[in-house]
């Protein structure tokens, strides 16, 4: 399948309620339903020792493998639990879920470790937030470019 | 050069941006559609889901033609978005450019039969289909690119 030595990685969403379900479902809707992704939030699992220690576990099965713990809240008591998981090799935590930012590390290419595309991704979720009324969407009829070339 | 039209109810939206657009060699977006034209709302719209880097042409389905025809679009990537099967019979009536059609979501009406994911045709549908298949090389119908796809014998046998 994958040459030896290739980094795979897991995505694993964690947050307060059912975020983490939710964002795993929505992320399903528009990458189709082979995306992989593991969601813990608190509303199923109530305690963040318990997400940690699920997660710690999913770790022994794969040891091999890059975690990418994408957080709701930074500060939250979840994303702080996880944090705790960084000490590990091989683990990260990025907090400030969002749908943007869960596609990106979600198509991530196979080989490729989250600190390198990092700055990119959220450069790109941050450009998601945007303010949108009337007057701004007037404005936006006068911006030109429509054509192809 | 057009490396895919996609037929998809919703034109221009996350999904086909994030999944189809990164996985077909393109550099430009043309949307094909009348109705949208007449709407700067949803011309407002459409423009906000384009992904960044590239470029968005929004016509009319006969512009859209003719904007294909055009030898600078030879050069180019292009993906193209219409909405409806006869829309795409229309494009590709009025140039030869369209080769390979993905069928990714249409709407259920009056008559409609379920015949692949999201995908409602009704006996229009299948005759449109049907002269669609003469005018380019492949049709196939499938959401997203990790779905496996789904051929015209497939859909008009489930018809």
């Amino acid at each position: 399948m994958f040459e030896k030595g290739i980094v795979m990685s897991k995505l694993i969403l964690a947050s307060h309620g059912s975020l983490a379900e939710g964002m795993k479902s929505a992320l399903k809707m528009i990458l189709g339903d082979t995306v992989q992704a593991e969601a813990f939030g608190l509303d199923k699992w109530e305690q963040p020792q318990a997400i940690m220690e699920q997660i710690q576990k999913l770790r022994e099965e794969a040891p091999e493998e890059e975690f990418i713990i994408l957080c709701d809240m930074k500060g939250g008591s979840v994303c702080n639990r996880m944090v705790e998981l960084c000490s590990e090799p091989n683990v990260c935590v990025i907090s400030g879920m969002n749908l943007t930012l869960a596609i990106g590390l979600a198509m991530m290419p196979p080989g490729v470790k989250c600190s390198e595309m990092k700055a990119e991704l959220f450069e790109e979720a941050r450009d998601g937030i945007e303010y949108f009324d009337s007057a701004v969407v007037g404005g936006l009829k006068e911006e030109e470019e429509d054509d192809l070339w | 050069m057009v490396s895919l039209l996609r037929i998809d109810e919703r034109l221009l939206h996350g999904q086909v941006a994030v999944t189809w657009v990164s996985n077909v060699q393109a550099s430009s977006i043309l949307i094909a559609n009348d109705e949208v034209m007449g709407n700067e709302m949803s011309k407002m719209a459409l423009k906000m889901a384009k992904p960044s880097g590239m470029k968005l042409a929004i016509r009319s389905v006969d512009d859209g033609a003719a904007l294909l025809n055009d030898p600078r679009s030879e050069k180019i990537g292009i993906f193209v978005i219409v909405r409806t099967i006869a829309d795409a019979v229309r494009l590709c009536k009025q140039t030869e450019t369209v080769k390979k059609v993905n069928i990714g979501g249409i709407k259920k009406r009056e008559g409609c039969k379920l015949v692949a994911a999201a995908v409602h045709v009704n006996e229009e549908d299948v005759e449109n289909l049907k002269e669609l298949d003469k005018l380019v090389d492949s049709i196939e119908f499938r959401m997203v690119p990790s779905d496996s796809a789904k051929t015209l014998e497939d859909v008009l046998k489930n018809f």
